[in-house]
């Protein structure tokens, strides 16, 4: 009995994911979220694996899949200590800070574009103290 | 025979502008684009996807599922991608994973939906955060409100995903509207005339060779008909003339087969079997040559597995009972066995990548914590 | 003639045996030594000489003794063939003698000459070109003068020697080579001396414009003789059209005159007294001036087809004899009036040979050969070169004594009346004068007077230049007269009047040691007796001897003109008379005649101010095409280099961006070329 969907939709889902992730690792400057889009691309190519492996009627893609969780669990542990040290030497984790790699003669590339001011919420009004009468001006009263 | 390019490039073009819009627009800058706008294209662009690209199917509680998941799956990459608070951007991650594992459910494989479920949403992310919520008490931080190059990255992710959704298209289009389908369509009828029997042979005389090759003859008079209607001179005609005579080419080598039963009529079932066997390396082998790579032995009988039982159906297992469990008189097997078999199979045909792996994990944690020891010495940076 | 052509190869090896010794083993193991080699292989090849001599001289019968012998092939390729061949011949036997002879006997005298050089601050003579004594020391240290000096000295008699000895035009060529080489090494001995420097470069290159003229002229005689280099087959196999011999004769004749030092390329033989004065002995008065006289008599057969050619030898060998015996009037440095006296007598020798005409058709086997009167000419330029070889060596050598003993000055207008203090010098240095005055009957006298002979010899029997012989034949009588005169006012100006020593001497004037004054002792024998011996007639020895050469054709004995031979000794002794009493006699008169004549005077001091238009004409444009040339080159053609050079790291700048640092840019980049990769991939599957 094949299945009902084809084997095409789910590379594309797969394919979608992996592209995502590209991009969010590509664009994000911060380092856990780096790490998290580069997560989503082994999301991806689970996915694919585990289709290939439903339409090949083996368990060989699972496997695979299986060890791939088993290596990113690894990898998550690692980057996880080396982002935790590179935390500690920056104080920040903004993946620009690091650019001492770059040739003697560039300029190191600083963000130029300032971020706009948040507003400043309104100030928390001040209440008199219960039970006082508050001042109020003096009014005619119209009886 | 070959799949025609451009006809696979159309639609995914407009799913692709869409989407890179959307994510362009949707990226954390100092001055943010109205979210609603990116928010509206990522939408029609899921839309043009599920409808160009992966093609709206009958409504099955399969498919129904399937675009669910899906659709959630990218949703919730998108959002991962383009949310400024990190901590939200770990719990949208999180949302990917559970809708991967729901497509995992969907592909039979419900081990793995748990060990993802548990693993990557359970302690990955959670250690994420943890790390998130030491290093960044604030919250976003200045970092977060810009993006490196958003263009350019944008434009290349879009690009690797052109690549390979086109890739995936050509095969798709090859698969069901060109001579893919025909192939298929006749893989499908020399499979479903197993198993042979004697009585069949009898009344037919042999192999019923209208009935396997039907498929075949009608693309062929189709295929001439788009002939006589195109002239001969222009491409078209040329691309057009080229295919019909790749046709009557796998149409001759099939009847050349047929012509090979030995002298006995009606033929007995092993002769049969073997015809048949031959028949499908000849489709195996025009699929190959005209179309894509496939495995390289012809019929199923003959592929090489150094997998043990465990892993899957033994090679020499008739189609329609791969799935076919005996043990249970014949049903198939349970998606809910998954584990048990999964579990075979690692421990017979994939126990050194298991010890390895676990030798891994080993590593990876002494490594992990001598990475991120605190030295009690002040550190030199 | 007796087999000698296992001894010939000697005569060049050993000398180049003791340059190799001497110059590797001399300045460590040798040291004060190092004249052995040298003398040993001079006096080894002399006598190899003398015994070649023999064999020529032995031969009986009226046969042309040539023994040509054949050591290896130096190049072979199709029809050209170029041996390393040595020649053994009359003339060739003459050269070979007189050469090697006087390079002994001056090898023994450098030995006390170059004495000096064993110290560690060479003595030299730090004079400038004015005769002005120089206070600046040249500076100190061990350049192993004193081996240095052998070694080149030894270097020069293998060159001399194989130019002579060549059978072919290129060992001629080759041996032409290396005396240039060894007279620049030599001149500019002490090369730390600016003077001396520029003087050995400037003789080097004025030599070398005149070897580029004879290089044509090989390369013509090469290609037009069915590519012979050997100069049997030269001469049999050169077409006799007289444009293309008279061509050959004329680039000849480049050639010899820059290294015989003709009129226009006479200027570096003044300037080359630089050198030590054993060397302007051997080499710019015996030997090495003397390769183009001899290069031309060898040429002879070719030259007697050439009429023109030989007037154009003959008019710049007077011309030059007359100009340099004017220049010589007046000059107050005694080795530069030696300087131009041997100008002046090597242009009596071309004279001479310019006056050999009449050819004498082709002899039994084809041969071309040189007429009767053309053979009378020819060897009397030889006899010439020969005799003057031996008083102009002698006259150097004594010079040299001279200023061994005044401390290094030779300005003759500072010593003064050396006759008592210097017996030796002084009766040497006095039978050298006379020879070279050409009184009878010394040697200068027959030489001398056998080229007058010629001269007007030519004069009878040229056909169309005849007048121009005799207007040649007046100008070298007047040369004999300027001869005499400067001679002799060199000889009164130094070892008579009264006596004075300049400081430099240092108060211990005294006669030089023996081994200087035993070769002074010999040459002036030869140089007062070999003339009457080898030129007297009726026996005429010397002309006897030269005629065995092949190519040569003796003429009938003619009987010696004895009105020119008294009109010679006249006017010698004219000029000798006028000396002496415009410089004993009254001493006043040369004063007064110069500031009669100033510019006149002014003209003959400053050698007609040759050396200054060839400056102003020559030198100067060249060095403004240097200085353009290497504008050009440094900034055009470094600048260009520079520019290329640049290019890489251009390119390498326009990368340089890639590299900011950023770890999402280099992802970037990682994810584009995998875009790319999978785009080919999926286009060219």
């Amino acid at each position: 009995m094949t299945p009902e969907l084809p084997l095409h939709h789910y590379l594309v889902v797969g394919a979608i994911l992996f592209a995502l992730g590209t991009i969010g690792f590509l664009a994000r400057r911060n380092l856990i979220i780096m790490f998290l889009c580069a997560e989503m691309m082994l999301q991806g190519v689970a996915v694919n694996l585990v289709a290939f492996a439903r339409y090949r009627g083996n368990l060989e893609g699972q496997a695979f899949t299986l060890f791939i969780i088993t290596v990113a669990a690894c990898e998550a542990a690692i980057a996880l200590a080396l982002i935790l040290m590179l935390f500690r030497n920056k104080r920040s984790l903004d993946v620009s800070l690091w650019q001492e790699l770059r040739e003697p003669r560039q300029e190191p590339i600083v963000d130029e574009e300032p971020l706009p001011t948040p507003e400043r919420e309104a100030p928390n009004p001040v209440l008199t103290q219960a039970g006082l009468e508050p001042e109020h001006r003096e009014e005619k009263s119209h009886v | 025979m070959p799949p025609s390019y451009l006809g696979s490039f159309g639609p995914i073009v407009l799913p692709l502008l869409a989407g890179a819009a959307a994510i362009y627009l949707l990226l954390p800058r100092p001055r943010a684009f109205p979210a609603l706008a990116g928010a509206l294209l990522g939408g029609l662009a899921l839309v043009l996807a599920g409808g160009l690209v992966v093609g709206f199917n009958v409504l099955t509680p399969e498919s129904f599922l399937f675009y669910a998941f899906s659709a959630a799956a990218v949703g919730f990459g998108a959002l991962l991608v383009t949310q400024r608070n990190p901590a939200r951007a770990a719990l949208s991650f999180a949302l990917v994973v559970l809708s991967t594992c729901g497509l995992f459910l969907l592909l039979a494989a419900p081990f793995l939906m748990a060990a993802t479920i548990i693993i990557y949403a359970g302690a990955i992310i959670v250690t994420f955060l943890f790390v998130l919520m030491l290093a960044q008490q604030e919250g976003p931080s200045d970092a977060d409100a810009r993006s490196r190059e958003p263009l350019l990255a944008t434009i290349i992710g879009f690009v690797l995903l052109g690549t390979l959704l086109y890739v995936l298209q050509l095969q798709w289009n090859y698969e069901t509207t060109g001579e893919g389908q025909v192939l298929n369509d006749l893989a499908r009828n020399i499979a479903a005339a197993r198993p042979v029997s004697e009585e069949s042979l009898k009344a037919n005389d042999g192999l019923d060779r209208s009935k396997i090759l039907k498929p075949l003859i009608v693309a062929l008079e189709a295929k001439e008909q788009q002939v006589k209607g195109a002239s001969p001179e222009g491409r078209r005609g040329a691309v057009l003339d080229r295919e019909k005579r790749a046709l009557q080419d796998l149409r001759q080598r099939l009847d050349s087969v047929f012509d090979q039963e030995q002298a006995s009529r009606p033929p007995t079932v092993d002769e049969a079997n073997a015809t048949l066997a031959r028949l499908e390396t000849t489709v195996l082998q025009a699929k190959q040559q005209y179309g894509w790579p496939q495995p390289e032995t012809a019929s199923v009988a003959d592929r090489p597995s150094n997998l043990s039982p465990y892993s899957g159906p033994q090679p020499d297992l008739p189609a329609d009972q791969v799935r076919a469990d005996p043990a249970a008189g014949g049903a198939p097997y349970m998606p809910a066995e998954n584990p048990a078999y999964l579990g075979r199979s690692l421990f017979t045909d994939y126990l050194l990548p298991v010890e390895l792996g676990g030798f891994l994990l080993l590593a990876a944690t002494i490594g992990a914590i001598a990475i991120a020891h605190r030295r009690t010495t002040p550190e030199r940076t | 003639m007796s087999d000698v052509s296992y001894l010939l190869w000697l005569i060049p090896a050993l000398p180049l045996a003791a340059a190799f010794i001497t110059a590797f083993l001399g300045p460590k193991l040798l040291r004060g030594q190092s004249h052995w080699p040298c003398i040993l292989g001079a006096a080894g090849a002399c006598v190899v000489s003398v015994i070649v001599f023999w064999a020529v001289y032995s031969t009986p019968g009226e046969g042309k003794p040539v023994q040509v012998v054949s050591y290896y092939t130096v190049f072979h390729a199709g029809a050209v063939n170029v041996d390393f061949r040595l020649r053994a011949d009359a003339l060739t036997a003459l050269m070979l003698v007189m050469v090697t002879f006087i390079s002994t006997l001056i090898a023994i005298y450098s030995i006390g000459y170059m004495h000096g050089e064993l110290h560690s601050e060479p003595h030299g003579e730090r004079q400038d070109a004015h005769g002005h004594g120089h206070g600046a020391a040249v500076p100190p240290g061990p350049n192993y003068g004193y081996p240095r000096f052998f070694a080149e000295v030894a270097l020069f008699i293998f060159s001399m020697t194989m130019l002579v000895l060549g059978d072919n035009l290129f060992i001629l060529y080759a041996g032409w080579e290396g005396v240039g080489l060894c007279s620049y090494l030599l001149i500019g001995f002490w090369f730390t001396k600016p003077s001396a420097a520029d003087a050995a470069r400037k003789a080097f290159l004025i030599t070398r414009i005149g070897d580029v003229g004879l290089f044509l002229g090989i390369m013509l005689l090469w290609v037009g003789s069915g590519f012979h280099l050997d100069y049997q087959g030269v001469f049999d196999n050169f077409p006799h059209d007289p444009f293309y011999v008279t061509l050959a004769c004329l680039l000849i004749l480049c050639g010899a005159a820059g290294k015989s030092a003709q009129f226009p390329l006479y200027t570096w033989l003044p300037d080359a007294m630089e050198g030590p004065t054993p060397v302007s002995a051997l080499i710019h008065a015996a030997t090495m001036v003397t390769a183009g006289v001899y290069l031309i008599a060898r040429c002879t057969p070719l030259f007697v087809q050439a009429p023109v050619a030989q007037l154009v030898v003959a008019c710049i060998g007077c011309f030059t004899a007359l100009f340099a015996a004017l220049i010589a009037l007046t000059q107050n440095d005694l080795k530069r009036v030696l300087a131009y006296s041997t100008l002046s007598q090597l242009g009596y020798m071309f004279l001479g040979l310019g006056c050999a005409i009449g050819f004498g058709g082709f002899a039994a086997d084809g041969r071309p050969q040189a007429g009767p009167e053309a053979t009378a000419a020819v060897s009397a330029s030889m006899f010439h070169l020969f005799t003057h070889a031996f008083f102009k060596a002698l006259l150097f050598m004594a010079a040299g004594s001279v200023m061994h003993a005044m401390g290094n000055v030779i300005d003759m207008r500072r010593f003064g009346g050396l006759r008592k203090l210097l017996p030796t010098t002084h009766w040497t240095f006095l039978i050298g004068a006379l020879a070279l005055s050409g009184l009878p009957p010394f040697s200068g006298f027959w030489s001398k007077d056998e080229i007058v002979g010629a001269a007007f010899v030519a004069g009878h029997h040229s056909f169309s230049f005849g007048a121009v012989y005799y207007a040649l034949f007046i100008a070298a009588m007047a040369t004999a007269f300027l001869t005499a005169f400067y001679t002799f006012r060199a000889y009164f100006l130094t070892f008579w009047g009264e006596e004075r020593i300049p400081e430099e001497a240092g108060g211990h004037a005294h006669e030089s040691p023996a081994v200087m004054t035993v070769p002074l002792v010999i040459l002036a024998l030869f140089a007062a007796a070999v003339g009457a011996v080898l030129a007297l007639p009726p026996w005429r020895l010397f002309e006897a001897f030269l005629v065995r050469t092949p190519g040569f054709v003796e003429g009938p004995q003619s009987p010696p003109e004895y009105l020119l031979m008294g009109v010679s000794a006249v006017v010698a002794a004219a000029g000798i008379g006028l000396a002496y009493w415009m410089y004993v006699a009254r001493p006043g008169t040369a004063a007064q005649l110069a500031h009669a004549m100033p510019r006149a005077y002014l003209l003959s001091s400053h050698k007609f101010f040759v050396d200054e238009l060839y400056d102003y004409f020559l030198v100067k444009p060249v060095v403004g095409l240097t200085q353009f040339l290497r504008i050009i080159d440094q900034y055009v053609v470094d600048g260009l280099v520079d520019i290329v050079g640049n290019i890489p790291k251009l390119l390498g700048a326009l990368f340089w961006p890639i590299q900011n640092g950023l770890v999402q840019y280099y992802a970037l980049l990682m994810v584009l070329g995998l875009t790319v990769f999978l785009l080919a991939l999926v286009r060219y599957r």
